[in-house]
């Protein structure tokens, strides 16, 4: 059946045309779609987004430009969810109970020099939206290895010649493990997965306590492709089970998305010269390690 | 069991002294993490405020998540406390430069605790000194009492020029050590601080969409910082009138910038903080030609206060209980940039034991560069 875009988006955007940020930049394309889908989930909620040192200081725009429809909150890097728990805990006590804060976290400011701090808000289930937008390496900085980088990938700091080592750290998973409200990933690589993702928001939304989103965003300088592709490498992340999307909802497991018609794991490396180095046994390990995970995920 | 504050005349420590005053103060918003010897604040906390809605109090899991509770707490307009001690203190060091650039009128007890390492937790004032540049006001304490009223004034201090205020306090010799200290009745604390009223421009406001320290171009980023130096100056004459109208309501004097005991027009002068100056009272028990200068307001430094009082004195020392390698102690670089050719001192560190003797060698000392106390002294 066919799915219509004008079905799925109807808000107006909340990140603002002119923001600064790259060319196809997956990143721009999913908060456009969680800051909507809250808001259409939630319409006579505001929205409050903090965001950790990352691109995004810069994507907000150059002070006095402001790229946001919505209240936005810098912080260090490692500090964003104790900063929405601040945030929430004051309006609770202004009597604004009408407010969902999110956070949009990258995956250095998540995975690595936050992971404390995230770890510690969802056991005290602060009632915040994390979303942890995810491209896979410190980009802002100009493309360094995070607890995020996939095994095998090249980057600035694990050049070709001794790309990462080791799997992703698996934020989903770990993040279900403190018993949360709600769990999932996210990837808008087609029409049919947009509405698997705004339904995920909007689940967020409607949840109370720490929710927490694991949205997977090209980056077109980091990840090493064209530009226009941005959609097209996130769906084969998918399709190649690559990104399982999937919800933890009050510990219920569930696979949101089965790929109707599955493609190797090469298919997506295949799409970046971040993975151009890799061998075909290096592809078969990785598929190996794909699959792998995509049983285990079957079973719980 | 309700836990309730004292009324009056009562035996309390200087931790206790600050948590009851933080709580007539009305605080909204507490974020806590432990650290000896600062735990007994927040846990004295946690008792008096326990099953209160119209209080806010989170446990972090590190004190830099914590400074950024309170600041960003504080930014959405609720008045807040927390409390550290050295490696908290220094763990959360990048948001203390943040939380004077933003702005935010938070109040913070530093319980003054040594640097690991190796580790330590006796008294020493290398913790918050080294802070010193962060842009915070700091208040030394020398008493449970002045550790109480300082918190109160504290508050109207940082919410008056919208800069954070450390009070400090150093571990056990104050922080756990009984005394007898007036505890304010809450009608008086809430006619000397009034409820929080943020400007509404500097206020966190999901109906009214803006973003806070955005990224400028250098100019503003320089007019930012220029607004902080503003402020700390304008601080001066804040914490001059807060500590008078202070004097008056709660009719027992408050200690502004600088406290001066003995001879105004002695010879000889030695400038310490804290306990160390309450120890060197004690030399003037014997020492008509002494003058003791307190420095309880350390940023903003007192550089006018100090100036005068120093005017007459031709030998001047200055204890440091900081180490500052390399260069004179914090306390000691600050005077000599006066113009006074003070000799600096510093003792004390890790707890180490500072007595009236330890000073008298100090006073006969006459050097040009940092001397730290010898063994056997």
């Amino acid at each position: 059946m066919a799915v219509w875009l004008d079905e799925i988006v109807s808000e107006e955007r909340l990140l603002l045309p002119g923001h600064a940020a790259c060319a196809g930049c997956g990143p721009a394309i999913n908060i456009r779609h969680v800051l909507g889908g809250l808001a259409a989930a939630k319409p006579d909620s505001k929205i409050v987004v903090v965001i950790p040192a990352s691109c995004w200081t810069i994507i907000a725009g150059v002070y006095p430009v402001n790229a946001f429809g919505v209240s936005v909150h810098l912080t260090p890097f490692a500090s964003a969810a104790a900063e929405a728990s601040g945030i929430k805990a004051a309006l609770r006590l202004r009597g604004v109970e009408d407010t969902t804060v999110v956070v949009w976290g990258g995956d250095g400011s998540t995975a690595d020099i936050g992971f404390a701090g995230v770890s510690a808000a969802a056991e005290r289930n602060e009632d915040i939206v994390y979303v942890l937008n995810d491209n896979e390496a410190y980009m802002n900085t100009g493309v360094q290895k995070s607890g995020a980088t996939p095994e095998g990938a090249w980057t600035t700091t694990t050049p070709a010649g001794a790309p990462k080592r080791g799997a992703k750290k698996d934020m989903a998973r770990i993040m279900a493990a403190h018993g949360i409200p709600y769990v999932a990933t996210l990837g808008a690589g087609s029409l049919p997965m947009l509405k698997d993702f705004r339904a995920k928001v909007e689940r967020a939304a409607l949840t109370p306590g720490f929710r927490f989103l694991h949205v997977l965003g090209g980056c077109p300088p980091g990840w090493r492709y064209p530009t226009a592709d941005s959609t097209e490498v996130i769906r084969l992340a998918v399709e190649s089970r690559y990104f399982p999307l999937f919800e933890v909802d009050d510990g219920t497991w569930r696979i949101t998305f089965r790929p109707k018609h599955p493609v190797p794991v090469r298919d997506f490396l295949a799409t970046q010269g971040r993975f151009a180095h890799l061998s075909a046994a290096e592809i078969d390990t990785i598929q190996a390690h794909v699959d792998a995970r995509w049983e285990l995920l079957e079973t719980l | 069991m309700i836990q309730t504050l004292p009324r009056g005349r009562a035996v309390v420590t200087g931790n206790e002294a600050a948590a009851y005053a933080v709580l007539l103060a009305r605080v909204q918003a507490i974020g806590c993490y432990p650290i000896t010897p600062q735990t007994l604040i927040v846990e004295r906390l946690a008792d008096l405020v326990a099953g209160r809605d119209d209080v806010e109090y989170a446990n972090l899991e590190s004190e830099h998540s914590m400074f950024g509770y309170v600041i960003a707490a504080a930014r959405a307009g609720v008045r807040t406390f927390t409390a550290t001690s050295s490696q908290g203190l220094l763990y959360a060091h990048e948001q203390l430069h943040r939380a004077s650039r933003e702005r935010v009128p938070l109040v913070v007890v530093d319980v003054n605790r040594a640097v690991f390492a190796p580790w330590s937790i006796e008294p020493d004032l290398t913790d918050s000194m080294s802070q010193r540049d962060t842009g915070w006001i700091q208040l030394y304490c020398s008493s449970a009492q002045e550790v109480l009223d300082s918190v109160l004034c504290a508050y109207r201090i940082a919410e008056t020029v919208l800069l954070p205020v450390m009070v400090c306090e150093e571990g056990f010799l104050l922080s756990h050590t009984s005394e007898v200290v007036d505890v304010p009745d809450q009608e008086t604390v809430d006619a000397f601080i009034p409820e929080l009223h943020s400007p509404e421009e500097w206020v966190l406001d999901p109906g009214n969409p803006r973003t806070f320290s955005a990224l400028p171009g250098s100019d503003d980023y320089f007019t930012f910082q220029r607004n902080v130096a503003t402020a700390m100056d304008d601080a001066r004459g804040v914490i001059a009138t807060v500590a008078a109208e202070f004097t008056e309501r709660f009719g027992r004097e408050k200690v502004a910038a600088i406290e001066l005991a003995g001879n105004p027009d002695a010879e000889r002068a030695i400038v310490a903080v804290g306990v160390i100056a309450d120890s060197a009272r004690e030399l003037l028990e014997d020492d008509d030609d002494l003058l003791v200068v307190r420095v309880h307001t350390y940023r903003p430094f007192p550089a006018v206060e100090i100036g005068a009082a120093l005017a007459h004195a031709s030998v001047v020392t200055v204890i440091d209980r900081a180490a500052a390698f390399g260069a004179f102690g914090p306390l000691g670089a600050d005077v000599r940039a006066l113009g006074i050719a003070a000799t600096n001192v510093v003792c004390g560190l890790g707890g180490a034991e500072v007595t009236p003797d330890t000073l008298r060698w100090a006073m006969d000392q006459t050097s040009s560069s940092v001397l730290y106390v010898p063994e056997g002294v």
